[in-house]
């Protein structure tokens, strides 16, 4: 999906499968009570306007002749990091149910901050910092209830 | 409720009074700063730190809980506008506009524009408050559920004018959005809907998690492929907006005040939605509407306004009816019970000198927010000059938290993960993200009214055309929608194409 062309056509199918999926699952609602408003009435009606949208983009951008317009992928380098620090943001969540919030906000600022920025010092200043912040802030004056680390379960 | 000039003044009196006056300061700088963590919106602000208030005699306590509110009311906008996560939906159109003012090294003026707006729109939604309360009251008590659907229909008409020259692209992500907020539980049956046997997604698809993925990770994702070192692009940085900023944002703050206003006058219509309908307004009278997008100052003095207004316009049902229209002022109300205190009309009969001190401490918040937060405009802009390879990771972890903070559940940040993803992707294939935020925020309320004025009407959809206020709504919209589709059709060019307006 070089092109922004192509790039439309393979969105407008893949949105009306996601239609075609939502109106199938939403036959399988029953009305129960003899509401006015059946159940299935809104997926099925938003799931047919995702279909008919997404055909309608496919078709225009299949018609189309005008100038091509490419979609600005990154470069090798910049799929990298994007894979990096996505992977890295998933790490984060499962270390989180771990090691609580604190400490997994450190390691994943450290890790992250010095793989973009190359400079370990910064990265561990910063990553201690927010780890604490976090900690006072957000855990114990607010009190919110973040999963604790496996050290208090 | 009636105005009385006496009763206004000793509110004056007792609100001035210098433990009143030093609650009141408390309550906004607290409120100002959780405002600004996203994911906590001001109802979450005031039920965390309402433990804080038990302390207090119930008139300090109350005033400290609506500064509590303003509070979060005015911080909410700064993390919009500096890093591109809106905290809760009403800072969405903030951020459309407050973030490319932030890319322009002109975060300063839009924070400071945002402060200003929010203090003329709350105090002239106030002097509405204390003046025409009575009438107002009995104005919102003219909507039922067809008028709410007629009005979130309308709203829903937004999408065309949202889309810019990208239609297609916006109605998708319209109807995405439709979607999105189908998912879980049917709010009139409770039965299950569109969940596939997943037990997570029984409680549906947060539109938080939503907005917090498509604007703050996704934006992330789109820096780091880029391996962006700042995320203003000029060297130049403006700290203060000029003269001529706030000049020029006059007429935004105003009417913004007037849509914010008598819409939050109406129970249950959130601010989320009143910021939108401000910010398309201003939009369509603008003579640079092209500018709405790409960095337009009023595109951020609009929302803020309409969001401090449809604050004071909430109160209004509060104190007259005992009726909260929205989350934040039905733990407001909780509040109010927990000192004994029944809004309605009997409170201004039995305790008028309470009710006053709390409608004049509210003026006096307004004027400590924006004493507040104009000095810290300079701080906060300052974010912007973070970095990116630091504040990149600093931008996901408190998205993180913030989606997390939303329900205290990890699928919700699973939810923001996934759609940072989305957001990634429609930036690159150019798809408006400003429509699917819109649909996902209006669906529930449109679903609800439209099940109720259904059984109302026995089935018949002719109820939306028979009702005048509805009918007149249901007109706008279709004359809205019309209009939408003439000039795309007159003037637009293959949209698939197309630079999107995001």
């Amino acid at each position: 999906m070089t092109t922004q062309r192509s790039a439309d056509i393979v969105t407008g199918l893949f949105l009306a499968v996601i239609g075609v999926i939502v109106v199938i699952a939403a036959f399988d609602l029953k009305s129960a009570f003899g509401e006015r408003l059946p159940p299935r009435t809104l997926p099925v009606s938003m799931g047919l306007g995702t279909v008919i949208t997404g055909i309608l983009l496919s078709v225009r951008a299949y018609f189309y002749k005008g100038d091509e317009l490419l979609v600005d992928w990154p470069d090798r380098a910049g799929w990298v990091r994007l894979v990096v620090t996505f992977l890295s943001l998933v790490g984060y969540l499962i270390l989180i149910e771990f090691l609580s919030v604190a400490v997994a906000s450190l390691v994943f600022s450290v890790f992250l901050i010095y793989y973009l920025d190359r400079k370990l010092v910064r990265a561990l200043c910063v990553g201690v910092f927010t780890a604490l912040l976090i900690e006072v802030v957000f855990v114990r004056m607010l009190q919110l209830s973040f999963p604790p680390g496996f050290w208090v379960r | 409720m009636s105005f009385s000039w006496d009763l206004l003044i000793q509110g004056f009196g007792s609100a001035l009074g210098p433990a009143n006056l030093f609650w009141a300061f408390i309550g906004c700088l607290i409120g100002t700063l959780v405002g600004v963590l996203p994911g906590i919106g001001p109802s979450s602000a005031i039920a965390i730190l309402v433990p804080i208030t038990t302390a207090l005699s119930p008139t300090a306590a109350i005033i400290m809980m609506a500064a509590i509110y303003y509070g979060a009311m005015y911080g909410g906008s700064t993390t919009a506008i500096v890093v591109n996560i809106p905290g809760e939906a009403s800072s969405v159109p903030t951020a459309l506009d407050g973030y490319e003012l932030a890319k322009q090294g002109r975060a300063g003026p839009a924070l400071a524009i945002a402060a200003i707006s929010s203090f003329v729109a709350g105090t002239l939604s106030l002097i509405g408050l204390t003046f025409f309360a009575p009438v107002l009251s009995d104005f919102a008590l003219l909507f039922g559920p067809p008028e709410y659907f007629a009005l979130m229909f309308l709203g829903l008409s937004l999408v065309i004018s949202l889309s810019g020259q990208a239609l297609l692209k916006g109605m998708i992500g319209a109807f995405l959005g439709l979607l999105i907020s189908l998912v879980g539980q049917n709010p009139v049956t409770g039965a299950a809907r569109l969940t596939f046997g997943v037990p997570d997604l029984m409680a549906g698809i947060n539109f938080i998690s939503v907005i917090i993925g498509l604007f703050a990770l996704g934006e992330v994702f789109f820096n780091v492929e880029k391996k962006m070192t700042l995320i203003f692009e000029k060297k130049k940085i403006d700290w203060m907006p000029t003269i001529a900023d706030i000049r020029r944002c006059w007429g935004a703050m105003f009417r913004s005040t007037f849509v914010g206003f008598f819409m939050g006058l109406l129970p249950g219509c959130a601010p989320a939605v009143t910021t939108f309908v401000a910010y398309d307004l201003e939009r369509r009278v603008s003579k640079h509407p092209e500018e709405f997008g790409k960095g337009a100052l009023e595109g951020v003095a609009a929302p803020e306004g309409a969001n401090n207004a449809t604050c004071s316009g909430g109160f209004v049902p509060l104190f007259a009816f005992g009726l909260p229209t929205g989350p934040a002022l039905a733990v407001l109300l909780g509040g109010f019970m927990m000192y004994g205190l029944q809004p309605g009309p009997l409170l201004f009969k039995q305790q008028p000198e309470f009710v006053w001190a709390v409608i004049a401490s509210m003026y006096i918040g307004n004027v400590m927010c924006l004493i507040l937060n104009l000095p810290l405009v300079g701080m906060w802009a300052r974010i912007a000059v973070i970095p990116f390879p630091i504040l990149g990771p600093l931008i996901i972890i408190f998205s993180v938290i913030g989606a997390y903070s939303i329900r205290f559940l990890m699928f919700d940040v699973w939810t923001a993960l996934v759609f940072g993803v989305v957001g990634y992707l429609m930036r690159k294939f150019r798809f408006p993200m400003a429509p699917m935020v819109l649909a996902s925020v209006l669906a529930q309320m449109l679903e609800t009214s439209l099940s109720q004025s259904l059984v109302i009407s026995r089935g018949s959809l002719s109820i939306f055309f028979t009702r005048p206020i509805a009918a007149g709504f249901m007109v706008l919209a279709f004359l809205s929608i019309i209009r939408g589709f003439w000039v795309q059709i007159k003037y637009g060019r293959p949209e698939a194409l197309e630079e999107s307006d995001d």
